[in-house]
C-alpha cells in the first residue's frame, strides 16, 4: 500500500498522440506497398522497362525515354522509387509472415506447456531455453547456410528463431492465468483442453502477445534486412529493402549515395513506427514495467 | 545451481555438435561437402575412406566428436589450413571489438539510465528515452554506413575501416594498446555498442524507477539518507542484478552482430570470416565457428551465474 | 503546561487531478505532547499515511502541502529547507513502515543498513557504530545481535525484520516515532509482542509516538490519545479511554460497534453502510453525511472542530452524548 493515491498522474502518463501518428504513417506505407504494382511508376524487375543507360542517375533527373527518376536510379537503371515500393512489399511480407507463424507456433507451445505442466512442460521449456541461449542471428544464419536462401526459407528460418520468445512469454502469462478460478471452473465443466486453451486462456494472454509480437515483428524485419545485406538473404530478383541497401553500399562513399540512402531511410521509418506503437502499447497495458 | 548450469552446458555442446554433425555429414552428399569442389573421382573415393563415410551413423558421430574435442575440424577449403587455426587467428580482433563495445555500452548506458530513472522529468531524460527507441530501430548495418558517411567521409576524423596497429601489454597483443589502434576501433566499436547501450539504458532506467518507488528507499529516506547515497548505495546494487543477467545473455548477440560490423568496417575478425565461409560453403570453418560460439556462450552464461551469486545475496541461500 | 512536541494545524495536502488541486487531507489538526502516544485510526483512504509522510516531508510528487503548518518543537517543518529536514529525519523524527518485507534493502546486510542511520548524520568510528547497533537490537528483544548484523534481510522472519526496523528507527534517540501500520502485516501473536516492546522502548526513552493503524483494538491498547480520521479529516480526537467509553462522532461509534465482540450473540453484525469513495468525489460539507443516520440539512456545511468535552474534540453537527447509540 503506498501513500500515493492511485489516481495521481505520474510521468508515465500515456499520450497516444505519437502512437497514432506512427500508426498512420505505417498504414500509409503498408497501403503503398500493397498497391505497389499499380502505383509504382515502373516495374523495376521487368527487364524490358529498364535500361542500363539510365544507370546511376541522381534524384529528379529525367532518363532517356523521358521517365523521371524521382529518387534516382540504381546501377542497372532501375527507378529507386519503384524499387523501394517493391522492396517494401517483400520486407513487410516477411515481417508479417514471420510474426504470424512464430506467434501461432510459439503460442501453441507456450499454452500447451502451461496447461500440461509436468514432463511436457519441462521438455518444451528445455527446447525453448536451448534455443534462447543462442543468439538469434546466428541460428538464422546457420539455417540459411544449410538450407539455402529463398523467400520461403528465410521466413522459415526466422520463424524457427522467434517462436521460442513467444513460447516463453505466453507460457509465463498462461501460468498465471491457469491458476485462476475461471480455468478451474472450465475444467470442472469438462471442457476439452483445446477449448480451454483457445477460448479461455488465450484471450487473457492477448495483451502480452500483442506487445511482444510488435517488438518481434520489428526484429524480424531487421534480421531479414541484415541477412540480405550480408548477401545471405533474398536474391536480387526479389529484393527486400535490405538487399537494396546492400546493392548501393559500394556507391555510398563515392557518388550515388541515393541507391543506399533512400531504401535505408524507408526501412528505418518503418521499424521506428512499429517500435513507437509497441512502446506506447506496452506503457498503456503495463504502466510499471519495462 | 552451478552444477545445473554445467550440466546444461554439456547438453548444449552435445546437442549442437550433433546438429553440426548432421548438417555436415548427412545433408546433401557429404563427400561433396568435405572434399574440395575441385576433387576428382579418385579424390572423392579417398575422402569417403578417410572420413569413414561408409561407416554406420553413430560410429561416424563418435569419430566426429573425438575430432571436435581434439580441435580438429578439418581443413578449410578456401585457405587450405586447419579450420580451427584459421578462426583462432582472427579471434583476438573480434574479441577486441566485442569488449570495447560492451565497455562503451556500460559507461554510457548505465549512468544515463540511472539518471533518467531518477529525474524522469528532466529534458535530457526525455530526449534519451526517445533516442533509445530510435537506437533500436536503425539496423546495425545502416547505422554503420551512416556513421562512416558522417565521421569518416564527411568529417574525416576517423578512418573508414580496417584495424589499427597492434601493441603488446602484459604479454597480450591487441590493437587496443596503440593510439592508432584506438583510432581505428572507435567507430566500429561504437556502432556495435549502440543496441547494447540502448538495452542497458532501458534496463537501468526501469530498474531505477522501480527501485525508487519501493519501500526500502522510502525507509532509507526516513533515516535521513541523502539522495546521492541512495542512488549509489541502494539503487545501483539492485539494478546491477538484472543488468548483468540480461547484459550477459546479450553478449552472444554482440558476438554475432560483430560479424556485420566487421563486414562494414573491413575489420579482420572471425565474424567476417564466418559470413564469407557461409557464402562459400566452407563447412569445416562453419562447424568450427559454431562449436566455438557454443563454448563462448556457455562460458558467458556460467560467468553471469557466478556474478549473480555475488551480487544477489538471496540466491546464495537457495544455492545452499 | 509543556509546549507540545508536534502541533499540526490546518494541514491540507492536495493532488492535481484533472487540472485542479483536489485536497486529499483537509484542515487536519493533530497534537502530540512529549512522552505521549497518539493513535491515529481510520480506514484505507482516510489520509492517515499521507499525514504521516507530510510530517517528514516525504510526500510523493505530485502531491504537495497546500496549507497549514507542522510545528515540531516550535519550528514549522513545512517551511524548512531540505537540508535541515534531512537532518531531522532519522535523528529527531523516525519512521517505521508497514511491510517489513519491503522495508529493508535485500542486497545490503542488516548491519550496513542500521549503521547508515547513524553515519548519515554524524561521523562515527566503526566500533562505536557496531556497539550501538548491537545494543539497539538487544533492546528490541533480538537474540544473538552480533550475528544478526551480518545477516541479510531475507534470512530473517517478518517479525524480526520489523524489530530491526524499529531498532533502526530508535538508534539516534528520536523525539518522535511515527509508526505507519507496523504490525498489520504480522501474525497476531507477534503483533502483541512487538506492541509490548515498543511501548517499553518509548517509556524508557521518553519519546513520543504517532501510531497509525486501521485496527482500533491495536491502537487502543497502546495509545494515550486517540485521533479518528475519516475521508481526509480528523473527525474526533481525545484521551483514548474517554473516546472509547463515550465517542462523540457517529463514525467512531460505528467503528466501535463493528467489533464482533460488541454484538450480541446471534444478532446480525452491525456495519457502517456505504464506503469512503475517492477524494475527487467527496461530498461537500461533512464527508460522513452519506453514511450517517443522523444527517440533516445542517450537515451540508463543513463542521468546525469543537471541544465537546474536556480534552475531546469533534467535527460534527450532531455529536453523540455519552452512552448514546448512533
Amino acid at each position: 500500500m503506498t501513500a500515493v493515491p492511485a489516481w495521481s498522474s505520474s510521468s508515465g502518463a500515456v499520450k497516444p498522440i505519437r502512437a497514432i501518428i506512427a500508426a498512420s504513417i505505417l498504414l500509409l506505407i503498408v497501403l503503398a506497398a500493397l498497391f505497389a504494382p499499380w502505383i509504382a511508376p515502373q516495374n523495376p524487375y521487368d527487364m524490358n522497362a529498364v535500361s542500363i543507360m539510365d544507370g546511376r542517375l541522381p534524384p529528379g533527373s529525367v532518363g532517356d525515354a523521358g521517365f523521371t527518376f524521382w529518387l534516382g536510379s540504381d546501377d542497372q537503371g532501375r527507378d529507386m522509387l519503384s524499387a523501394i515500393l517493391y522492396g517494401l512489399r517483400v520486407s513487410l511480407f516477411v515481417g508479417f509472415a514471420v510474426t504470424l507463424g512464430a506467434a501461432v507456433i510459439g503460442s501453441i507451445m507456450g499454452l500447451t506447456a502451461a496447461m500440461a505442466g509436468g514432463v511436457v512442460d519441462s521438455i518444451i521449456m528445455r527446447f525453448v531455453e536451448l534455443q534462447l541461449s543462442f543468439p538469434a542471428m546466428l541460428i538464422a544464419l546457420m539455417l540459411v547456410a544449410t538450407v539455402g536462401s529463398g523467400l520461403d526459407k528465410i521466413i522459415l528460418a526466422i520463424i524457427a528463431v522467434q517462436w521460442a520468445f513467444y513460447a516463453r512469454t505466453i507460457r509465463s502469462a498462461a501460468q498465471v492465468e491457469v491458476r485462476k478460478d475461471y480455468i478451474e471452473a472450465a475444467r470442472c465443466l469438462s471442457l476439452s483442453r483445446w477449448r480451454i486453451m483457445a477460448v479461455h486462456l488465450l484471450p487473457n494472454c492477448l495483451s502480452v502477445l500483442l506487445v511482444i509480437a510488435n517488438i518481434l515483428m520489428a526484429n524480424a524485419i531487421v534480421i531479414e534486412a541484415t541477412m540480405s545485406f550480408l548477401g545471405l538473404g533474398l536474391p536480387i530478383s526479389r529484393p527486400s529493402l535490405g538487399r537494396l541497401i546492400a546493392n548501393g553500399f559500394d556507391y555510398l562513399l563515392n557518388g550515388a549515395y541515393w541507391i543506399s540512402l533512400f531504401p535505408g531511410i524507408v526501412l528505418v521509418v518503418v521499424i521506428y513506427c512499429i517500435n513507437i506503437i509497441g512502446d506506447d502499447l506496452r506503457r498503456f497495458l503495463n504502466p510499471r514495467g519495462l | 545451481m552451478i552444477l545445473g548450469r554445467l550440466a546444461q552446458g554439456v547438453a548444449l555442446v552435445l546437442f549442437v555438435s550433433f546438429l553440426a554433425y548432421v548438417i555436415v555429414y548427412h545433408m546433401g552428399n557429404p563427400a561433396d561437402v568435405l572434399a574440395s569442389p575441385n576433387a576428382t573421382a579418385e579424390d572423392m573415393a579417398r575422402v569417403v575412406h578417410d572420413f569413414g563415410l561408409d561407416q554406420p551413423f553413430l560410429t561416424q558421430y563418435f569419430t566426429f566428436l573425438k575430432r571436435v574435442f581434439s580441435g580438429d575440424f578439418g581443413m578449410s577449403f578456401i585457405v587450405g589450413e586447419p579450420a580451427m587455426s584459421v578462426i583462432a587467428a582472427r579471434f583476438p580482433a573480434t574479441l577486441e571489438l566485442a569488449i570495447s563495445a560492451v565497455f562503451i555500452a556500460t559507461i554510457v548506458g548505465v549512468p544515463l539510465g540511472v539518471l533518467a530513472g531518477a529525474y524522469p522529468e528532466a529534458p535530457l531524460s526525455r530526449l534519451a528515452i526517445n533516442l533509445s527507441i530510435l537506437g533500436i530501430s536503425v539496423p546495425l548495418f545502416w547505422m554503420g554506413l551512416l556513421l562512416i558517411m558522417i565521421f569518416a567521409v564527411w568529417l574525416g576524423v576517423v578512418p573508414a575501416g580496417g584495424r589499427g596497429a597492434v601493441g603488446t601489454f602484459l604479454g597480450i597483443r591487441s590493437s587496443l594498446f596503440t593510439l592508432d589502434g584506438l583510432h581505428h576501433i572507435i567507430l566500429p566499436a561504437s556502432t556495435l555498442a549502440i543496441s547494447q547501450t540502448v538495452l542497458f539504458f532501458r534496463l537501468a532506467n526501469a530498474g531505477t524507477r522501480e527501485a525508487l518507488s519501493s519501500d526500502y528507499i522510502k525507509f532509507a529516506r526516513t533515516k535521513g539518507v541523502g539522495e546521492r547515497r541512495i542512488l549509489a548505495r541502494h539503487v545501483l546494487p539492485n539494478i546491477l542484478i538484472p543488468l548483468v543477467t540480461v547484459g550477459g545473455l546479450e553478449l552472444g548477440s554482440v558476438l554475432v552482430f560483430a560479424a556485420v560490423t566487421e563486414t562494414i568496417f573491413a575489420w579482420p575478425g572471425m565474424g567476417k570470416l564466418m559470413i564469407d565461409s557461409i557464402g562459400l560453403l566452407d563447412r569445416p570453418v562453419i562447424t568450427a565457428y559454431l562449436m566455438l560460439t557454443v563454448f563462448i556462450v556457455i562460458v558467458v552464461n556460467l560467468a553471469v551465474d557466478l556474478l549473480n551469486l555475488w551480487l544477489d545475496p538471496r540466491l546464495r541461500t537457495r544455492a545452499r | 503546561m509543556d509546549a507540545p512536541l508536534l502541533e499540526i494545524s490546518a494541514l491540507t495536502v492536495a493532488y492535481p487531478i484533472g487540472g485542479r488541486d483536489v485536497p486529499v487531507i483537509d484542515e487536519v489538526e493533530l497534537t502530540v505532547r512529549r512522552g505521549e502516544i497518539v493513535g491515529v485510526v481510520g480506514e484505507s483512504g482516510s489520509g492517515k499515511t499521507i499525514t504521516a509522510y507530510s510530517i517528514v516531508r516525504l510526500l510523493e510528487a505530485p502531491g504537495r502541502i497546500t496549507g497549514g503548518s507542522i510545528r515540531f518543537d516550535g519550528v514549522d517543518l513545512a517551511m524548512l529547507p531540505e537540508e535541515a529536514m534531512r537532518d531531522i529525519r532519522g535523528r529527531r523524527i523516525a519512521m517505521v513502515l508497514q511491510d517489513p518485507t519491503a522495508t529493508l534493502n535485500p542486497v545490503l546486510t542488516v548491519g550496513a543498513q542500521m549503521a547508515e542511520a547513524i553515519t548519515c548524520h554524524a561521523a562515527a568510528d566503526a566500533r562505536t557504530v557496531r556497539e550501538r547497533c548491537v545494543e539497539a537490537l538487544r533492546r528490541v528483544g533480538i537474540a544473538n545481535p552480533e550475528e544478526r548484523l551480518q545477516a541479510y534481510p531475507h534470512e530473517l522472519s517478518g517479525g524480526m525484520r520489523q524489530r530491526v526496523a524499529i531498532a533502526t528507527a530508535m538508534l539516534n534517540g528520536p523525539n518522535l516515532l511515527i509508526a505507519d501500520e507496523p504490525t498489520t502485516a504480522l501474525d497476531v501473536t507477534i503483533q502483541a509482542q512487538i506492541l509490548h516492546e515498543v511501548q517499553r522502548l518509548l517509556e524508557e526513552s521518553g519519546a513520543s509516538a504517532l501510531w497509525i493503524s486501521h485496527d482500533l483494538s491495536v491502537v487502543s491498547s497502546i495509545a494515550d490519545v486517540l485521533a479518528v480520521m475519516y475521508a481526509g479529516r480528523v473527525v474526533e480526537e481525545g484521551p483514548c479511554d474517554q473516546v472509547i467509553a463515550a465517542p462523540a462522532h457517529p463514525y467512531t461509534r460505528g467503528l466501535l460497534d463493528a467489533f464482533p465482540e460488541a454484538n450480541a450473540h446471534g444478532a446480525p453484525l452491525r456495519q457502517i453502510p456505504g464506503s469512503v469513495g475517492s477524494p475527487a468525489a467527496r461530498p461537500s460539507g461533512c464527508s460522513f453525511r452519506p453514511r450517517c443516520r443522523r444527517a440533516t440539512a445542517a450537515c451540508e456545511g463543513v463542521p468546525e472542530r469543537r471541544e465537546i468535552r474536556p480534552g475531546q474534540f469533534v467535527r460534527c453537527f450532531h455529536p453523540l452524548a455519552p452512552g448514546e447509540v448512533a
